[in-house]
């Protein structure tokens, strides 16, 4: 009896020993053999069982285990961008309602500039799942900005965060320069409006009001500009042509005390101190 | 009714001294503590991944419930020819109740653990009260007596144990894939024929559906559980499970023992 | 073939009892034409060897079989399939009762399954009952111990203390001694014995010919399905001009079978 126990209790320890050394040499948490494609979700639902919940919690942590390895250990594989995002886009379709799933696809899964093209989907999904969420469109819309330079998707999504209840007013100055940026004014003014009308009586809310009152009057000769383009088959090469050509009946005066000017490099009306070089073109 | 109730409280107690008995829990303290690693492997969502695991334990744990105290007891009885001595006694239809109230009071009794033990894990780790696992145990307990049903239809029928808890875990399976399974085949039934399709709509209906009883990811999201579906779903499972009892006293009435 | 031993009315009559079981190979008739009747206080045994119907008849009896053809008649009142038999006390081959029991459980839940609900007993007057059963059986020592650390002998007491809860007017046993030792066989007969004199009427199926030559008044015995003899011992060895019962059996087999 005794015998038998000690010879269970070394075949166990042997067990364990080669599970632990199994471990410690194959270091790689994901190997290639292992990383099979994920099946169809309709496949998966079949197979949780009606435990959705708990697939999609151990798809999630393969996921986190396969980004996590890139942080605490050397990379000995490749990042697998579409394999991460074929998981989590199972994670979120076994348990629709995930909000973590969502959230952790548009932050701690971004390793490369692309990925958050494959995220877009899913957080597509996630907004329309979650339409009180602010931080959704949030993260697709600074992730456009960051990795992708994409100013216009940027502030289609960082506006759509703007509009929802309870977002924090902190990333408004963010989406302000988005918008700027891709020259879409219309929307500038009336998320820079929006602040003018939150913001108490004083200094911040008169220069906002201002900042309103010159996003307004670009949007005027952005459009103008554009209207002309295509009348005339060119670009403008200064504002002066939006007057003769009867656009516009005058070019208005800056409430920050700056110019109105053409940029032909960013293709749009900007505000600023008068570059000469382009005036005398 | 007596004798309903004594066949009831003589199950429960042959079922409670079993060893089997202390083993189940014992692999239901194992399933726990699984849980409770799992939740750590996760970005913040240890309440959650608790409950999404627990749940699937005390699916697991209730399976075995139902296959070896409802299933394997009965034909143990027929093996030991105590059944004869019983229904010498006992009306047909009458032991079957008793044995399956006996088997129902196991199913609860391991539901209710279960629930506890999760709720106290989710306090203890995830620092929430997680209070819709009552509904967990109550959907659970309802999901696994229409499946003890089903093993006892097949008992009465005279299916021999191994076919019983083969078949029985087939239905388990079946029954949970309805939904999909319907889904999927009406896709399919664009290329196929309707009769196909009406085929596969007839056999979800005709079998059970414990799809009914899954409000795993509400309870999860601390939703409202819809009424109407809960109402569904209870009055199923109450006519369902009539349906079983009543061909299963039928079956073993008209059966040569 | 049909004998009664007295002109009171038998306590069970059974009539042209048949048992025909379909296969592929075709109909295989397990019992055919059982005709008898059972006297009230005599302790019938009905012989056979293996396979030779016993259990089927004592399953049509008991109703747990459906008849081909017969009818059971007790106390003037035909007998169904499938219905409970609450004036039956009935005790099946290889009993073994539940293990996770203790013997007073055990019969207490014999008990209370024998009592109708109109009759509602307290819990000392159970406690009375089964106590009185266990010691009818010498087992009132063992009344908390668990049936699965009792002997194969005690066991079959503890099936004899539940064919008798609730008082029943005929006992049905199945082969009770078999799988027993000399002494556990011994104690059972000593046991029926003692219920005889109580006044019970036993029909007792057995393939052991000293036991059934020691216990009953009339032996009835079957080969292939067919009732080849029904009456008394003495009858019986006259018949065959056999010195002995394991003789005249012998005889009985090799004449059916051949």
């Amino acid at each position: 009896m005794k015998k038998s126990l000690l010879l269970t209790f070394l075949f166990y320890l042997a067990a364990v020993a080669i599970s632990y050394s199994s471990q410690t040499w194959f270091k790689n948490p994901l190997r290639d053999d292992l990383r099979l494609e994920p099946p169809a979700a309709k496949a998966l639902e079949y197979l949780s069982l009606d435990h959705r919940g708990l697939l999609a919690d151990i798809l999630f942590i393969r996921a986190i285990q396969h980004t996590g390895s890139l942080v605490w250990k050397p990379l000995n594989f490749a990042l697998d961008s579409p394999w991460k995002y074929a998981i989590m886009d199972r994670v979120t379709r076994l348990d629709p309602r995930y909000y973590n799933a969502y959230l952790f696809s548009a932050m701690g899964l971004i390793q490369d500039f692309d990925d958050i093209l494959l995220a877009r989907p899913i957080l597509e999904r996630g907004i329309e799942t979650f339409p009180e969420s602010w931080e959704l469109p949030f993260w697709l819309g600074y992730d456009f900005y960051l990795y992708q330079n994409d100013y216009a998707t940027a502030g289609h999504y960082l506006l759509m965060a703007a509009e929802k209840p309870n977002a924090p007013k902190t990333f408004f100055a963010l989406l302000l320069k988005t918008l700027n940026r891709q020259g879409a004014y219309h929307q500038a003014q009336i998320l820079i409006s929006k602040m003018a009308a939150n913001q108490p009586p004083g200094r911040t809310k008169i220069v906002y009001e201002k900042k309103a009152e010159r996003l307004k009057h670009l949007a005027r000769l952005q459009d103008a500009a554009l209207l002309f383009a295509e009348n005339e088959k060119r670009q403008i090469y200064k504002l002066d042509e939006l007057l003769q050509s009867g656009l516009i009946t005058e070019i208005p005066t800056d409430p920050l005390g700056q110019s109105y000017y053409w940029n032909e490099k960013q293709k749009r009306v900007v505000a600023g101190k008068k570059n000469i070089t382009q005036d005398k073109k | 009714m007596r004798h309903i109730i004594t066949i009831a409280k003589t199950t429960l107690i042959e079922s409670i001294r079993d060893r089997v008995f202390v083993g189940l829990l014992f692999f239901l303290l194992f399933l726990l503590g699984f849980s409770a690693y799992l939740s750590t492997l996760s970005l913040g969502d240890v309440a959650r991944i608790i409950q999404n695991s627990g749940m699937a334990g005390m699916a697991l744990i209730c399976l075995l419930v139902t296959i070896l105290f409802g299933a394997f007891s009965l034909y143990r009885e027929e093996e030991r020819n105590e059944l004869y001595v019983l229904l010498n006694r006992v009306p047909r239809p009458a032991y079957i109740l008793g044995r399956f109230c006996g088997t129902a009071m196991i199913i609860v009794i391991f539901s209710l653990i279960s629930g506890s033990a999760l709720f106290l894990l989710t306090l203890l780790f995830g620092g929430e009260p997680a209070f819709g696992l009552i509904w967990a145990v109550l959907w659970n307990i309802c999901e696994f007596t229409l499946l003890g049903g089903v093993a006892f239809l097949f008992y009465a029928m005279g299916i021999s144990f191994t076919l019983n808890a083969i078949m029985v875990i087939g239905i388990f399976i079946i029954g949970h894939s309805m939904t999909e399974a319907v889904e999927s085949f009406i896709a399919l039934g664009r290329f196929g024929s309707p009769l196909h399709m009406q085929s596969v709509k007839i056999i979800s209906y005709l079998m059970p559906n414990f799809d009914l009883f899954d409000f795993r990811l509400e309870i999860i999201h601390h939703e409202q559980l819809p009424l109407d579906l809960v109402g569904l779903a209870l009055l199923y499972w109450m006519s369902y499970l009539a349906a079983l009892l009543t061909a299963a006293g039928l079956c073993l009435k008209n059966r040569d023992l | 073939m049909q004998q009664t031993t007295n002109q009171s009315p038998p306590i069970l009559s059974l009539k042209d009892l048949s048992k025909t079981y379909r296969s592929r190979e075709g109909d295989v008739k397990a019992l055919a034409d059982l005709s008898l009747d059972l006297e009230r206080g005599e302790i019938i045994g009905i012989l056979g060897p293996n396979g030779a119907g016993k259990t089927t008849a004592v399953k049509l009896i008991m109703g747990f079989i459906k008849a081909s053809n017969g009818h059971i008649i007790f106390d003037h009142k035909e007998l169904k399939a499938a219905e409970t038999r609450p004036h039956f006390g009935y005790l099946p081959e290889s009993f073994r009762p539940n293990p996770n029991l203790t013997v007073s459980e055990y019969i207490t839940m014999q008990y209370n399954l024998t009592q109708s609900a109109a009759v509602k007993s307290s819990r000392r007057e159970t406690g009375q009952k089964v106590t009185a059963l266990l010691n009818q059986v010498g087992m009132t020592s063992f009344s908390g111990r668990r049936i699965a650390k009792l002997s194969k002998g005690m066991g079959q007491r503890v099936g004899i203390a539940q064919a008798i809860a609730g008082n029943p007017e005929l006992l049905i046993l199945d082969e009770p001694t078999s799988g027993l030792d000399p002494i556990g066989k011994s104690e059972v007969i000593d046991l029926l014995l003692n219920l005889k004199k109580e006044g019970k009427t036993i029909l007792f199926c057995s393939h052991i010919l000293a036991e059934v030559e020691r216990l009953c008044d009339r032996i009835g015995i079957i080969v292939g399905g067919n009732l080849r003899f029904l009456g008394k011992v003495d009858d019986f060895l006259a018949q065959h001009e056999a010195d002995n019962l394991d003789q005249g059996f012998k005889q009985e087999v090799k004449c059916a079978t051949s």
